[in-house]
């Protein structure tokens, strides 16, 4: 394929979602109370997460020698990231919704990528309330950590919220692969939404050996937010398993984000209408 | 009718074991929540032997409970069953049809799904007490006033999910509304936080709502945050919200049918 094909490809490809977007966003308008409800509801989810972590913090002031504003840092930068992957990949998680409906079919046959389809089928609009949240939290933990600001540190940073988002986007694929496959598992989506939301918010110290190792080589949690934040506060040399991990979040990424592209690909290909 | 009854109940718990995938992931995010909750609160207090009035067996009793609980509950939904999916498809007009009103339809159909989940909190709870994770009772008459609790928990949780399943007939869609009541049903429940720990006032607040009656109640009994001899106050205000809401959502199902409108089709 010459280049100028495929410029021509990625062209079609980014009108097709800008228009898919738009419609998806008239469709969530047609109900205006519904509409504010949706956006509300990014805000109250990502409200209780803080204010589990927030009982946390007050009602156990001891974590690991980590303080409030670090352990803030960690919760934000893992907001961040999860509302990037909500304002473009959210609706991986709809498949077995767009299944039942006959909806995921008729991606099938359609002359657009079905993953594109998938991410534009319905407007996210619960991403605004999440990046409103996350944006206050940052707001927030910055202030408390008083920090001098240098180019290293905000490219660090930049990184670490794409490495989560991208992360994210990769279990996300596992599961969308493993539901494609075996219909009745769909409910790994919500169970990755917990364990992420939960458990990605403290520093991996706290957590006994089994829990840290299930979190760095089993499902990546930790490199979410918690290993690169460690390298941005300093702390780089506490972290479980040697301070190199606190380099590696892109790659680790990266890798998962090739898992996640062959599991999307083999669920597809397997993928039959069994009926739901 | 009885064979009625039994048929209806009968369905959300044969879609749930129709796909062994669909059991197997049902147990695998059951047991590995309850595991990451209870490693969670046992980390935390590590360095602490009771806050709040509570320790770590029953912090992690608790929240064991809580997990399977609203874990089991959430896990349900293979047959895609819901006054929201039927609204948009148009087909809620069988429901209206069939010899069995909507409302006894949701209720026989809510029962089938209420014991499935029950199923399997009492299962956990079995393996729990097997594994050291769940304290036993106090005694047998904690362990069955938890039972009656319990069961008047499920009731109350019907009847709230009821109401936003009502509140399509109007809105149509209710994705919104079933995402805040999320919210307010994990957060004033006491699924995710005890509601001791919360700040006084958000506590007393809490307690007095009809959510606290769906979780927070029957598990305070069994862990003994709430005594034996305060267990008849409690009962009964679970009971109280058990009539109210059954009122509101009779009241609710009447205006429904008036108000029917068939999309689709």
């Amino acid at each position: 394929m010459t280049v100028a094909t495929r410029v021509r490809r990625a062209a079609r490809i980014a009108r097709v979602a800008r228009v898919a977007a738009r419609a998806g966003l008239r469709e969530r308008l047609a109900n205006k109370g519904d509409f504010a409800l949706a956006i509300v509801n990014g805000v109250t989810y990502q409200i209780t997460v803080l204010l589990f972590a927030t009982v946390v913090f007050t009602r156990f002031p001891a974590l690991a020698g980590w303080t409030v504003g670090q352990v803030l840092l960690v919760s934000s930068v893992r907001l961040l990231a999860h509302s990037l992957f909500v304002l473009g990949f959210t609706n991986l998680r709809e498949i077995p919704y767009l299944i039942r409906q006959g909806r995921f079919d008729s991606f099938l046959v359609r002359p657009a990528p079905v993953f594109l389809q998938v991410c534009t089928s319905r407007f996210p609009l619960n991403a605004v309330g999440d990046l409103a949240v996350a944006a206050t939290s940052l707001g927030v933990c910055l202030s408390m950590l008083r920090w001098d600001w240098t180019i290293a540190r905000v490219c660090f940073l930049v990184l670490a919220v794409v490495s989560g988002a991208v992360l994210e986007l990769a279990l996300a694929l596992c599961a969308a692969g493993i539901v494609l496959r075996r219909p009745g598992s769909e409910a790994l989506f919500s169970w990755l939404d917990t364990v992420i939301g939960t458990f990605g918010n403290y520093p991996l110290n706290v957590f006994p050996a089994v829990l840290r190792a299930a979190f760095t080589f089993v499902v990546p949690v930790a490199f979410v937010a918690f290993y690169p934040v460690a390298k941005v506060l300093g702390k780089a040399q506490s972290v479980p398993y040697g301070p190199a991990l606190t380099l590696v979040a892109p790659v680790v990424a990266v890798a998962w984000l090739g898992v996640g592209g062959w599991a999307w690909r083999v669920g597809l290909r397997s993928y039959r209408r069994r009926g739901w | 009718m009885t064979t009625r009854v039994h048929r209806l109940a009968r369905i959300a718990p044969l879609a749930e074991c129709m796909r062994g995938t669909r059991l197997a992931t049902t147990g695998f995010v059951v047991a590995t929540q309850v595991l990451l909750y209870a490693e969670l609160w046992r980390a935390l207090y590590a360095h602490t032997a009771s806050v709040a009035g509570l320790d770590v067996r029953q912090a992690v009793t608790y929240s064991t409970l809580a997990a399977l609980a609203t874990t089991a509950r959430t896990m349900r939904g293979a047959t895609g069953e819901s006054v929201k999916t039927r609204i948009l498809d148009g087909s809620i007009a069988y429901w209206f049809l069939r010899p069995v009103s909507a409302r006894r339809y949701r209720a026989w159909y809510g029962v089938g799904e209420a014991l499935y989940s029950s199923a399997w909190v009492v299962g956990g709870l079995a393996l729990g007490l097997g594994l050291g994770l769940v304290a036993p009772p106090a005694s047998a008459a904690v362990a069955a006033v938890s039972a009656v609790s319990f069961g008047l928990g499920l009731v109350v949780l019907y009847c709230l999910t009821v109401l936003i399943d009502i509140a399509a007939f109007w809105t149509v869609s209710t994705d919104g509304v079933t995402r805040c009541y999320e919210f307010v049903q994990s957060l004033l429940s006491g699924a995710l936080i005890p509601l001791w720990f919360f700040p006084g006032w958000l506590g007393g607040v809490a307690a007095g709502l009809p959510f606290a009656a769906g979780v927070s109640t029957p598990i305070s009994l069994y862990a003994g945050r709430i005594r034996l001899a305060d267990a008849v106050p409690a009962l009964a205000g679970q009971a109280g919200w058990c009539l109210a809401l059954a009122m509101v959502t009779a009241l609710g199902w009447r205006r429904a049918g008036r108000r029917l409108v068939v999309l689709g089709g």
